[in-house]
């Protein structure tokens, strides 16, 4: 045997190690990058970071290759043939940010700030909220468009607005939680440990080491996923029916008497009357001559008569005892009597017809599996439910999410320890400048409520009603597009319809990436940005707490970060005073003013905790005048939304089949047999949505666009494992390629979202090839107040295709 | 007692990530062997395989196993090789000595975990060598630290004082190595994946 081994080059010799933040997903993993001669040669997880607890994933790994990509844009561009022509000249930063100023600037001034649109990605390189003194200040324009529609901001967001109200930071996204302390986990249409959601870097070890202490899993989800396989229970749903699901877990919690009974007769409003002639709530102004419109009423068993709910003042229902159920006569002041039912009977009645049995019909889940994952998550001690976003990419999206809410709310698992939790930062600045009088007003909103800002803190123009307006002129053009690390062409719905013909018709575009990209061969001007590795960053959207990032290297080319691009942008468009920050250090030191810290001292762990203060609803921290209870209209956590009743949406939620499904459209689902996933992360799994295809220790994980389907549709269409394969909707088709496995059902197909091919030739990149955003359909059926598309549980066919598209490269096709 | 490292993997914690593969990559500068162009695959040290589903929709169960060289204690690939290229450390560590691999690839057939694979650029034969730069620092293995379900321990299993010992050892007989039948001893042992009430299946070791 020999006794010495021949040394390799070891690459942590002259390392120096930087901590920071990573945020090539949603981030929040503290990790230890090794420079050497300032270039950045490994990264490892930090065993201190609050949420991977020194883990890394492989897109973090990967993230050497990501930074020194070949395909990165390394300096400023000019457009210098026909635009989308691919053709470009090296430009100066000075020259492109004066042609976007003076063109910018000249639209503006024409035609008002709305005609000018931003396109906003997952804002993985900018920072999050100062980018809105651009947008709102200096550009004036209420179009941003992204997509919350079909993701938080549109859905999520003013769900828990209406139900708890604007509630400080993050938590009014609803998706935080505490797992630490979780005895119960849902992961509700999440693949969990695929998805690296918010804050959730770090899942895989405190998921596996939680599981591993008895913590019980529960997934909801069509395909036997990685999480899955970890799960007690597995519930596999029929896409699409989430919402029946959730309404008959309410239905066993209440039946059952599951329900944190004190929580709800005390801070929700369970007790308020609802007319039965109107199912409208019953106002003080209604019974008694001089009421008050928005004050609500309850029956008071002790008395036996109406009470008046005062949401001005705080004050218990002391003295009285609200029914919460029965049905009441109530004499109206003109006279007439109506009958009445608390609210809590209403959403009893609502749910009694969702029995495990009805469920089972509708979801395809055992009524047994149906029962016992309901006691599961509500008799488990604390449970969080980890809220997935294929509840929000569907047309009931609003009815969907608000049942899901309604069961973390009633199980008492709000804002406490090891539930789902409203994590804050008191004192921590995001900031933003409010748009100029007026441009509210002209928002595309495509006529759905919760683009205003009465219903979502954070309202945006409804996307698809943009572009169409971009490319059709209606309500007004839109003239310029100021794109930021965005990829609509891959990322939005029906890119090819509306959205190319507006790049094509537009005055102007300037786009700001890390790399070129389908979308990004349209700009006039491309202005080259950093990664998060190369800029200094505080961000507060994960869980526990405030995190940061520092540049631990200097910025690869001539790249900038988007702090820059904006100060120097404010400053040549006449409102340098709206970015007092010279650098990104003082904007964060700025952000932190407030807080017993500085970015220099903040970096060295890289972490500022939340302080632990839980229920804040009963210590009066949530509303502005510091009473206890919540900022909604009554005060009360509103079960039934006084919000959706003003604008005649159904308060309650209420079930309805997909707008394509064999019981709404069985002539369709002949023709298009199966049931359509597309967006499910699963199949974007070493990617983050329309990122990192150019990154090749990840492409070679998923070479080509995968699609799910199981050995029996398979075998019925004459499609074997690695075919290439036509996926069809009344909307459009597409290419994938056939990955044959008993983990979905045989009914059902999934399809992987934000595929292009970087290698494909610029300008295209084969944007439309395996394109899964080309099925779907925004102008179809949407949600009344979100508008969101139905992205999963569509209709779809199958079949054979010759092969991969023109100038795929498939050595592995059989 | 001898030394011998190796590494103790708990099924019920990998999540199947691969982030394993990529530090792996990543610690050794493994060509991914396409630039962002699929047709070519690279080569690496650690393959992790999904095992299953087995069953039938909705009763199924899977789980994910890392597979890297063994480092065993009587290893095959040491027997057969005509160079003395392959040779056993005495930390336990199966190595390759780049200068001595004559690249004839006589080792590849007799891993029993096809483990080892060709660097058709060196023209010579590579495989995991437990990232002996980092143990000897007293780091550990690339893998080992990335490991996204912290799925991983790795230490001295010829030391009964050692944390992968006493995991061992706790884990009675959940604890198991692969194709025990070969009697090539392998340093890295497996945790039992364990099914869970909604997986009423058996599952065949």
């Amino acid at each position: 045997m020999h006794s010495k081994s021949k040394k390799m080059p070891n690459k942590r010799d002259k390392c120096g190690i930087l901590k920071t933040t990573c945020f090539l997903c949603h981030g929040g993993c503290v990790l230890r990058a090794h420079i050497r001669a300032g270039k950045l040669v490994n990264l490892e997880g930090d065993p201190e970071g609050p949420l991977n607890l020194g883990s890394i994933c492989e897109k973090g790994k990967a993230a050497v290759q990501y930074v020194y990509s070949p395909y990165r844009l390394r300096h400023p561009l000019k457009r210098a043939g026909k635009r989308g022509a691919g053709k470009w000249k090296r430009i100066s930063w000075d020259e492109a940010l004066d042609i976007t100023a003076y063109n910018l600037l000249k639209i503006r001034d024409k035609y008002g700030g709305e005609s000018i649109a931003y396109a906003w990605g997952t804002c993985r390189v900018v920072h999050s909220y100062p980018r809105h003194i651009f947008y709102n200040g200096v550009l004036g324009t209420p179009n941003g468009i992204g997509v919350g529609h079909i993701c938080l901001t549109k859905t999520r967001m003013p769900v828990m607005n209406m139900t708890v109200g604007p509630i400080p930071g993050l938590a009014q996204t609803g998706i935080l939680r505490d797992i630490d302390r979780a005895d119960c986990i849902v992961a509700w249409g999440d693949t969990l440990i695929d998805s690296r959601n918010d804050g959730m870097g770090g899942v895989g070890k405190k998921l596996a080491g939680k599981l591993s202490g008895g913590c019980k899993l529960i997934v909801i989800d069509p395909v036997f996923t990685r999480a899955a396989s970890k799960a007690d229970i597995w519930l596999p749903i029929r896409p699409g029916t989430d919402l029946a699901l959730a309404l008959s877990w309410l239905n066993i919690i209440i039946s059952e008497g599951l329900y944190d009974q004190k929580f709800v007769a005390k801070w929700t409003n369970a007790p308020f009357l609802v007319r039965c002639d109107t199912k409208k709530l019953l106002r003080e102004s209604e019974i008694f001559n001089g009421g008050d419109s928005q004050k609500f009423i309850y029956w008071d068993q002790t008395s036996r008569f109406v009470k008046v709910w005062n949401h001005d003042r705080y004050m218990d229902f002391e003295n009285t005892e609200p029914a919460l159920a029965g049905s009441y006569g109530i004499l109206l002041k003109n006279g007439s009597e109506v009958e009445c039912r608390p609210v809590w009977q209403v959403l009893q009645d609502n749910v009694r017809e969702w029995t495990p049995e009805k469920t089972a019909k509708v979801t395809w889940i055992s009524s047994e599996k149906i029962r016992e994952s309901a006691r599961m998550y509500a008799g488990s001690g604390a449970a969080c439910i980890e809220w997935g976003v294929s509840m929000s990419q569907c047309s009931r999206s609003t009815a969907t999410n608000q049942a899901i809410l309604h069961l973390k709310a009633i199980t008492g698992n709000m804002d406490i320890p090891g539930g789902n939790a409203f994590w804050h930062i008191p004192g921590y600045k995001p900031s933003g400048t409010p748009l100029p009088v007026g441009q509210e007003e002209k928002r595309i909103t495509g006529g759905y409520v919760f683009s205003n800002p009465a219903m979502s803190p954070m309202p945006s123009a409804h996307q698809p009603a943009v572009w169409k307006a971009a490319a059709t002129g209606d309500p007004y053009t839109i003239r310029a597009l100021y794109g930021e690390s965005s990829n609509p062409l891959v990322g939005h719905e029906k890119p090819d319809r509306f959205i190319l013909e507006a790049l094509k018709k537009m005055d102007f575009i300037v786009w700001s990436d890390i790399t070129m990209t389908p979308s990004t061969q349209w700009a006039d001007i491309i202005l080259p940005v950093n990664t998060p590795f190369e800029r200094d960053w505080v961000h507060d959207a994960f869980d526990m707490g405030l995190f940061a990032g520092q540049a631990v290297i200097e910025p690869v080319g001539e790249s900038r970060s988007d702090f820059y691009i904006f100060r120097d942008l404010c400053r040549k468009m006449g409102n340098p005073d709206l970015w007092p920050w010279e650098t990104e250090r003082e904007l964060c030191d700025w952000k932190l003013e407030s807080l017993d810290i500085d970015f220099e001292k903040l970096i060295k762990t890289c972490f500022y905790p939340a302080p632990e203060i839980w229920n804040k609803h009963e210590k009066g921290l949530l509303r502005s005048d510091k009473n206890p209870g919540y900022p909604t209209p009554s005060g009360k956590l509103e079960l039934y939304a006084s919000l959706l009743e003003e604008v005649e949406l159904d308060p309650l939620p209420v079930f309805s089949y997909p707008p394509e499904c064999y019981e709404t459209t069985p002539q369709l689902a002949k023709d298009y047999p199966y049931i359509l996933i597309t967006g499910s992360r699963e199949l974007n799994f070493p990617y983050f949505h329309t990122q990192y295809h150019y990154v090749s220790w990840l492409r070679e994980m998923e070479p080509y666009p995968p699609v799910l389907l199981h050995p029996e549709t398979a075998m019925g269409l004459g499609i074997t494992e690695g075919n290439w394969v036509w996926i069809e909707t009344k909307h459009g088709k597409a290419r994938f390629k056939a990955r044959v496995t008993k983990r979905i059902h045989p009914k059902v197909i999934s399809v992987c979202h934000g595929w292009w091919y970087p290698e494909l030739p610029a300008p295209a990149h084969g944007v439309f090839e395996s394109n899964a955003n080309v099925l779907v359909d925004p102008q179809g059926a949407t949600d009344p107040a979100s508008g969101t598309t139905e992205l999963r549980g569509l209709l779809c066919k199958a079949y054979k295709a010759d092969g991969p598209p023109q100038g795929v490269k498939d050595n592995s096709e059989v | 007692m001898t030394t011998q490292c190796g590494i103790l993997i708990d099924l019920n914690k990998c999540t199947g990530c691969n982030a394993c593969i990529v530090a792996c990559k990543q610690e050794f500068d493994l060509p991914p062997r396409m630039n962002a162009l699929p047709g070519t695959k690279g080569f690496s040290f650690i393959r992790v395989e999904c095992i299953g589903p087995e069953g039938e929709y909705p009763a199924l169960w899977m789980y994910y196993q890392p597979i890297f060289c063994m480092h065993c204690a009587d290893p095959p690939c040491v027997e057969v090789c005509p160079s003395e290229a392959i040779y056993k450390q005495t930390n336990g560590l199966v190595l390759i000595d780049k200068e001595a691999c004559t690249g004839c690839e006589a080792c590849l057939p007799a891993c029993p975990y096809d483990v080892i694979c060709m660097d058709n650029d060196q023209a010579v034969a590579r495989k995991c060598d437990l990232c002996e730069h980092l143990i000897e620092q007293g780091h550990q293995p690339a893998c080992v630290a990335a490991c996204n379900g912290g799925a991983m321990t790795s230490g001295d299993l010829g030391d009964e004082k050692s944390d992968i010992s006493k995991s061992r050892e706790g884990a009675g007989k959940d604890c198991f190595v692969l194709k025990p039948e070969n009697a090539t001893r392998p340093s890295i042992y497996y945790l039992e994946f364990r099914k869970k009430s909604s997986n009423r299946l058996e599952i065949p070791r």
